[in-house]
């Protein structure tokens, strides 16, 4: 079995700034969920400190409004989407302390719905992975309390289907990015009983095909990003041993560009930071050495998380 | 900014102008040349020809340009966009302001054409649209179709689609979806979904629009996608959508005998749909479906009804048919992978349901089955088929406890 190229990975992030090619300049608009899956990488692999935090930090910080929320770029409306990126990049960093924590939490309560949904900006657009954002966010900056949770729990277990996994809407498809939002919302808001853990798992272990990798609904070809949004959702309702884990691993592997680093969606394409991204997290879910551990449901080093909610001192103040 | 990007930005704004431009497509700078070579008449003189190419409102773009024009566009844009919508607005009572405003549009119609993931701009338009009402939802809809003609699943022209409609629903139409609108919708999904295989997005307008329907619509468009399907039997988002109309029959006031109808004719042509084509996931998964309502909604009450022909017992010597009739090719091995998955799914609902139906006498005589076929058929899966097998094993055992 080939190996994880760690330092070529890691060469390939810090490359991705300088870009100016078309495809970086067509996606400026979504550069800070870039920088988080970028950063939560260099984090896995180990090199966080090599990226300029005071710079990326200064440009987040640029790209927060009036109401709150952050868009993905100087300039552009504001979206939960990046709103959360915004507040895992400072999680990351120890920075939660930079931001004003109950203008954030106003924002995203006041994209509440009646029905316990969230739209993902003024424009009204309502989606489960939205509910993710939401939720995810408020737990990380400990406002939990500004929205009500009971309605926001209620309406995605609404989005479940016959087959156990989750929509985007009541009554939408299953998907395996969708039910990874839909669990993780309800593990993080107390409601992983609304899950048939058993249907669940069934439907998301039939989403391994026989190279190993996994697809994101019936009949598609697999892709890398599923390896995070089927196994962390399978490890959030205890059914990750029921996948061929050796089989997913190596699909992951091969996946790799060796050359100039980086990991495309399946062997021999493209590669970019969203399936960097992904595939060290699934990696690093099947407990590879010499990554950090990831935790299913916030998507943050489990450090990270356990900095958040189990210690008690201060952070030093720096010099 | 780059000269050159001024220039061209200027040609592109007027060639959009054009309402009328119904595709648009990035071509490499050969294929343009050889689309100039092959037409007599071209729609716009003015256009620099190793850029553009415009002809029966038909629009091609060099992929060379691509950078200039777009960084030209977006700076443009978010000029204009700071002083007429961001924080430092002027008032909008000031002389001129309807030409700021319709100069806005024209940009924001360039930006998602050069770019549809451009969602700010999309947003700009939302925001015009409240502020002057000068936006018909007709040009918002074409729009959208004209984006999603080179670029059809891009989430933001579906979104603002589902915007626009929403918004004239509630206006013009007093709540109600006219039928004329939804077919429109109708037509254009199946025109995009023809082309762009598997497409999520495509499938989600139409759960979405169910909800506007009627339950004789929803019968009527049952009918109407089935030729479509037959021909697509690997799109599972077109049977999730036929999933979408018969969970919403059956909490509408629809009578149930309809739905039973709809239901019974469904499983017929969905057994004969797997019986011609072997091995398709999307099938089974359908017939999945179906067992559940059964389940759900259309098991007898009183069980005497259905002595000697127990409907679990169809569906798995249905399976059992599948499996013999299967050649020891791939597809054949799917095709009994999935039989066989289908008939745990059976014994896992008759079990769930706990119903009347003699369960202990079908464990014994199918699991083991199952379990072996499963092992052979779909071996780097066992952890999986190990897994179920306990848990269909220990529902039981709970049961004779």
């Amino acid at each position: 079995m080939g190996e994880l190229s760690i330092a070529k990975h890691v060469d390939y992030i810090k490359s991705l700034d300088k870009k100016k090619d078309l495809e970086t300049v067509l996606t400026e608009h979504l550069r800070m969920s870039g920088a988080y899956w970028g950063l939560t990488s260099m984090d896995m692999m180990g090199h966080l400190e090599e990226m300029d935090k005071e710079a990326i930090v200064s440009w987040l910080l640029r790209c927060q409004h009036e109401s709150g929320g952050f868009s993905g770029n100087i300039d552009h409306d504001p979206h939960v989407l990046y709103t959360l990126s915004a507040v895992q990049i400072l999680a990351l960093y120890d920075e939660l302390d930079v931001i004003n924590k109950d203008k954030v939490a106003a924002y995203i309560s006041q994209l509440q719905q009646e029905d316990g949904s969230f739209a993902g900006d003024e424009w009204g657009e309502i989606d489960t992975r939205f509910s993710y954002c939401a939720i995810c966010c408020l737990s990380l900056l400990k406002r939990l309390e500004k929205i009500n949770l009971t309605k926001a729990v209620e309406f995605v277990a609404a989005c479940k289907n016959f087959d156990g996994g989750f929509g985007c809407t009541p009554g939408g498809e299953s998907h395996a990015g969708q039910i990874f939002c839909c669990v993780g919302a309800l593990a993080i808001g107390g409601g992983l009983h609304h899950v048939d853990k058993d249907l669940l798992g069934w439907w998301l272990c039939e989403r391994q095909v026989k190279s190993g990798g996994l697809n994101g609904r019936p009949e598609k070809l697999p892709d890398v990003c599923y390896s995070w949004w089927v196994l962390s959702s399978l490890v959030m309702i205890d059914r990750a041993h029921w996948i061929n884990k050796d089989k997913l691993k190596q699909f992951i592997l091969d996946c790799q560009d060796k050359e100039h680093g980086g990991i495309s969606d399946r062997p021999d394409d493209a590669v970019d930071v969203f399936h960097t991204y992904f595939g060290i997290a699934g990696l690093s879910l099947l407990e590879y050495e010499g990554l950090k551990p990831i935790d299913p449901a916030y998507a943050l080093p489990v450090d990270v998380v356990d900095r958040i909610f189990y210690s008690c001192e201060k952070k030093q103040p720096s010099h | 900014m780059e000269e050159g990007g001024v220039a061209l930005l200027k040609q592109l704004t007027q060639i959009l102008s054009d309402q009328l431009i119904d595709e648009v497509g990035y071509v490499h700078p050969s294929q343009l040349a050889k689309l100039h070579e092959g037409s007599t008449h071209v729609d716009n003189a003015v256009a620099d020809p190793s850029v553009f190419w415009c002809g029966e409102h038909k629009l091609a773009i060099s992929t060379q340009a691509l950078v200039p024009l777009y960084n030209s566009a977006k700076s443009s844009f978010f000029s204009s966009h700071q002083t007429l919508l961001g924080k430092s607005k002027h008032s909008f009572h000031g002389s001129g302001i309807n030409e700021r405003f319709q100069e806005l549009l024209s940009l924001t119609r360039v930006v998602v054409v050069l770019n549809p993931a451009f969602k700010t701009a999309w947003d700009a338009r939302k925001c015009i649209f409240g502020i002057l009402s000068v936006v018909s939802p007709l040009q918002e809809l074409q729009l959208s179709s004209l984006v999603l003609s080179f670029n059809p699943k891009s989430e933001d022209a579906w979104a603002h689609r589902r915007w626009t409609i929403c918004s004239s629903v509630e206006s013009l139409f007093s709540h109600q979806i006219p039928e004329h609108l939804l077919q429109e919708e109708f037509k254009l999904v199946a025109m995009i979904a023809d082309r762009s295989r598997m497409n999520f997005c495509a499938w989600r307008h139409c759960c979405w629009l169910v909800q506007w329907m009627s339950p004789v619509q929803m019968l009527q468009e049952l009918q109407t996608w089935k030729s479509w399907a037959q021909l697509h039997v690997a799109e599972s988002s077109c049977f999730h959508f036929r999933r979408c109309i018969f969970e919403k029959l059956l909490t509408d006031e629809c009578p149930l005998v309809k739905v039973k109808d709809a239901w019974l004719e469904e499983l017929n042509w969905i057994k004969k749909l797997i019986k011609l084509y072997i091995g398709r996931e999307a099938l089974w998964m359908h017939q999945r479906f179906l067992f559940f309502l059964w389940v759900h909604y259309f098991k007898p009450t009183d069980p005497a009804e259905s002595i000697g022909h127990p409907f679990p017992l169809v569906e798995i010597s249905f399976a059992n048919s599948c499996i013999e009739s299967c050649g020891d090719d791939e597809d054949g091995q799917r095709q009994i992978a999935y039989a066989s998955t289908f008939k745990l799914w059976v014994l896992w609902k008759c079990k769930e349901s706990s119903t009347w139906f003699d369960y202990s006498m079908l464990k014994t005589r199918e699991l083991f089955n199952i379990e072996q076929l499963l092992r052979s058929k779909a071996a780097y899966q066992k952890a999986l088929w190990e897994g179920l097998y306990e848990r269909v094993k220990a529902r039981s055992d709970e049961e004779t406890c």
